[in-house]
């Protein structure tokens, strides 16, 4: 029989899909004689989507960066082209 | 050019197929399509692993590298897929030269605030609160939040950032990911899990303080 520990170490992979068809089973079992992991893994779901929807400001890249990213690209692409000493 | 995401069409496949031959023939205009699709997911790779200076600085170095090794391109992965490991490699040595790697235990599935939780039968001790149907939903929609977990993310051990942001953020499948950060399967999966659980408990907090 799960424990509650074991119940939410397993947590991640159970929301995600990737338990095999018993343990999934158990985890079911132990949802359903347990109401604090009840309250755990509606928490944990509604965790798991916001994060599925963050858009993390600071990872995007940035206008400026983009431009500089085109223009080095541009003077690399143009060096091969027209090898610089190429005459 | 749509921003990659974590699963591709075959309609993506056949724009990929031309823009790899467009790299290819050293055409500017596929470059500049293929830093429009990419960059963003580049970017969330090394920003997993290093300051955002130095993540833009490995990004542009990828890109020129992209032009000399675009031929060496086997298409064993997606384009994507070998992006993101150019910069992940690359960003892997730069944190070696600045000795500021750290290698966190990922063998152990709860995070010490979450195992404190539970009693010595396994059961919970400190067990956590009701949580209303949609009561995040409503809390996503200040901003206060989303500034938080981005503060929280940031401050996550490095492979547990890079884990989140690649599977979640990003919704990368999990091989491309275990490909990209050279994890095991394993490692991913109790990094992303530790990472999930510090942002839980995280949000558990703000919910009742509604202080990051």
């Amino acid at each position: 029989m799960l424990k509650c520990r074991e119940f939410t170490s397993l947590a991640s992979e159970y929301v995600d899909g990737q338990l095999s068809p018993s343990r999934r089973f158990a985890m079911r079992f132990h949802l359903l004689i347990c109401n604090h992991c009840r309250r755990f893994i509606r928490g944990w779901r509604q965790t798991v989507d916001i994060l599925k929807r963050l858009e993390r400001s600071q990872a995007e890249p940035s206008e400026s960066l983009i431009t500089r990213i085109d223009d080095a690209l541009a003077q690399r692409l143009a060096e091969r082209t027209h090898p610089p000493g190429a005459g | 050019m749509a921003k990659a995401t974590g699963d591709e069409s075959p309609a993506d496949a056949l724009i990929e197929d031309t823009l790899i031959a467009g790299l290819r023939a050293g055409d500017a205009k596929a470059y500049q399509d293929a830093v429009r699709c990419y960059s963003s997911v580049m970017l969330a790779t090394a920003r997993g692993m290093l300051d955002p200076a130095a993540a833009e600085d490995v990004v542009q170095d990828t890109w020129l590298a992209v032009v000399d090794a675009i031929h060496k391109f086997e298409g064993r992965s997606s384009l994507k897929t070998w992006l993101c490991t150019i910069v992940a490699n690359r960003a892997r040595n730069r944190l070696r030269k600045s000795s500021r790697e750290t290698l966190t235990d990922i063998t152990e599935w709860l995070e010490p605030d979450m195992a404190d939780r539970f009693a010595s039968d396994g059961h919970w001790g400190q067990p956590t609160r009701s949580w209303g149907h949609n009561e995040i939903e409503n809390l996503f929609e200040q901003h206060a939040l989303q500034d938080c977990l981005d503060k929280h993310i940031e401050r996550l051990p490095e492979n547990q950032r890079s884990v989140l942001t690649l599977t979640d953020l990003k919704q990368l499948s999990a091989d491309d990911v275990c490909n990209i950060l050279e994890m095991s399967a394993s490692n991913v999966r109790v990094a992303l899990h530790r990472a999930r659980q510090r942002l839980f408990t995280m949000i558990e907090g703000f919910r009742e303080t509604g202080e990051c």
